[in-house]
């Protein structure tokens, strides 16, 4: 390297020069476009979650039949061996035996005698006038009837063999017949019809629906719920802010909606997790609302067009953004509020219309739970106690004013987390509307476990919320 | 932490951009891309070697790229360099600000900026520039004279005018 490629590297190896502010802006739309927002990726996983989780349970719902009947041909097959038919002492009555004592065990069974009437009397429409007959004939001809059946089990029985189906009241009272000739049929039918367990269960619902039991959606399995939520919101605040923020904030009254997934683990525990939306903000006291006056600058002495709003002010949920130009807000009590441009005209203040008094802070959040309940009663309806966390994902935070008659979007919120864990405990009341359906209401109480800002004095600041869920559960 | 990288390195990186290329504008077009393609794969940089050398090797090989799809170096005979570089002009340099220097570097002609660039400033060989630029090492050596030819007239005239407001 030659002297003068030296004294020209020395000039311009230490050369910095800044560049234009803009740049900065077209670089980060540039990452922006080549990256997906973070905050959306969070909503993608959670959704596709959703729609697995709801595609699965949808098909629970909308194919039992093929569940079942494939168990059932499992167990038919299994049945339908000549040699299980090779005598009289061959038929299965274990299951008899149970039905029988569980029977014994709810007299009021066996007081609906009437329907064991309607039962006899379909036995004799089928053409078998004595019952002992039908008893007989059903037994010495059972292999052959079950033949028929497995072959095809659409047709309607040849003789001496029930039907049972949900619509049949009688298939309840069936162990409740006395005689031994009754019960040798009801053994055909449970053995010959639907499988065992399954009979049991059934009927084990049916039961209770008599004696006035809870038919509990979540007894068993997945259940399915929708709710919606009406709740007040409100936070715990604990800095040394110098603003008295408690004296001039209050809660707020809004509402939450979601769906969830259970799975009773067994006849105590459960698990819930879902999607939920839910609204939680404060009400922002002692902020006066003006309107402009027409083609007044309020903002600029110097009569040039306010391009950006100027107006920013301080709560302890947040910092707020004023971007409704049309409004010029005033602390009335404290000295919350900044003008950016200070160079405003205050004696225009004057002329102004106030139209409105405090603001509603509110914060839309994507809620995933992840809960546990016990149930510790279960009667007419049933008692669960339930704890555990949400993972809270910032959707909005909108600031409103509130007037008598108006609610308008004046600004947003700003410096706050877009992701908060929350811890939630509560109390679930179910009552059973139907084989699968109960009603839930649900008093829950939840409260961030960490600041929902990111700077002071909203790191001091733990949002919380009373609601009061109410919704149906579908029991799958 | 984006936000804080370029601020800690823009104004290096500009100067960088702005050897390279014509205008304020081609810079910043090149500053914009290279600052993309460093936040794109700085999650793959390996903390073998200096982040600032990494970050310049990725600016210069945008502003290669541009002008690669610009430029056709022309292959040139090897020609002598012009010796009327004294003392008086050595000196004319230090009176000039590097921003002056940087405005003559930059109304080179491309391919001799590029080589005056990648040879003087960057310290590459002109083996290395044969290879990175895929043109002979004559070439290379040519395009360098011409440029430092150039830059010495242009100096030199600079001083004069100097001289003559003086």
């Amino acid at each position: 390297m030659d002297r003068f490629e030296k004294e020209i590297k020395n000039k311009l190896d230490h050369f910095e020069s800044m560049p234009p502010d803009e740049l900065w802006d077209r670089i980060e739309n540039d990452l922006d476009k080549g990256q997906p927002d973070q905050r959306f990726v969070w909503y993608k996983v959670a959704a596709a979650v959703l729609v697995l989780v709801v595609s699965v349970f949808s098909a629970w719902i909308f194919l039992p039949s093929f569940f079942t009947d494939s168990k059932r041909l499992a167990q038919e097959g299994e049945r339908n061996q000549p040699e299980v038919f090779a005598g009289e002492e061959n038929i299965p009555g274990n299951n008899a035996e149970e039905y029988t004592s569980a029977n014994e065990q709810n007299k009021e069974i066996d007081q609906e005698q009437q329907k064991s009437t309607l039962h006899e009397s379909s036995v004799a429409a089928h053409g078998q006038g004595d019952q002992d007959s039908h008893v007989g004939a059903a037994q010495s001809s059972k292999k052959d009837d079950y033949q028929i059946h497995a072959g095809d089990s659409d047709q309607e029985p040849v003789r001496g063999i029930l039907r049972p189906s949900e619509s049949d009241p009688s298939f309840a009272m069936l162990p409740s017949m006395g005689t031994s000739g009754i019960k040798t049929t009801t053994v055909d039918l449970l053995n010959l019809e639907e499988p065992a367990e399954l009979a049991y269960e059934r009927r084990e619902v049916q039961i209770q629906n008599l004696i006035g039991g809870p038919v509990s959606a979540s007894s068993n399995g997945f259940t399915l719920s929708a709710f919606v939520m009406p709740q007040e919101s409100y936070r715990m605040h604990n800095s040394n802010s110098s603003f008295p923020f408690s004296a001039m904030e209050s809660d707020v009254f809004s509402f939450g909606a979601g769906i969830h997934v259970g799975y009773a683990l067994n006849k105590k525990w459960k698990l819930r997790t879902g999607l939920a939306y839910t609204r939680l903000g404060q009400k922002v006291n002692d902020i006066a609302a003006f309107t402009h006056p027409s083609m007044m600058h309020l903002y600029s002495s110097d009569g040039k067009t306010v391009a950006d709003h100027p107006q920013s002010m301080t709560t302890s949920m947040g910092g707020i953004r004023f971007t409704n130009q049309s409004y010029y807000f005033a602390d009335v009590t404290s000295a919350r509020i900044f003008t950016l441009k200070g160079s405003y005209d205050e004696s225009n203040v004057n002329l102004l219309n106030k139209t409105g008094m405090g603001l509603l802070q509110h914060f839309d959040y994507l809620e995933i739970p992840f809960i546990a309940q016990y149930n510790f009663f279960d009667r007419i309806f049933s008692l669960d106690v339930k704890a555990g966390f949400n993972a809270n994902f910032l959707l909005s935070g909108n600031v409103y004013l509130q007037g008598s008659s108006y609610f308008r979007p004046v600004g947003k919120s700003t410096g706050h987390k877009t992701f908060n864990l929350s811890g939630s405990a509560g109390l679930v009341a179910s009552y059973p509307l139907g084989d699968h359906i109960n009603l839930e209401i649900e008093p829950t109480f939840s409260m961030f476990l960490s600041p929902m800002g990111k700077s002071s004095p909203y790191n001091h600041t733990y949002p919380y919320n009373y609601s009061l869920m109410i919704g149906f559960s579908y029991g799958l | 932490m984006q936000s804080k990288l370029y601020k800690l390195f823009a104004p290096q990186m500009y100067a960088l951009c702005l050897r390279y290329t014509e205008n304020d504008f081609d810079a910043q077009d090149v500053m914009q891309e290279g600052f993309v393609k460093i936040f794109s794969s700085l999650k793959d940089f390996q903390w073998k070697g200096s982040l600032e050398g990494w970050m310049k090797r990725i600016f210069i090989h945008v502003a290669l790229d541009r002008f690669r799809r610009k430029v056709h170096i022309l292959s040139i005979d090897e020609i002598p360099e012009t010796d009327n570089f004294s003392d008086k002009e050595s000196s004319a340099i230090d009176d000039m600000s590097a921003k002056e220097i940087l405005h003559i570097v930059q109304h080179l002609p491309d391919q001799y900026r590029l080589v005056f660039n990648l040879y003087v400033l960057e310290g590459y060989s002109h083996h290395e520039i044969s290879q990175i630029l895929n043109i002979g090492v004559s070439t290379s050596r040519s395009n360098l004279v011409r440029a430092k030819n150039i830059l010495k007239e242009k100096i030199i005239y600079n001083g004069r005018w100097i001289d003559k407001a003086m």
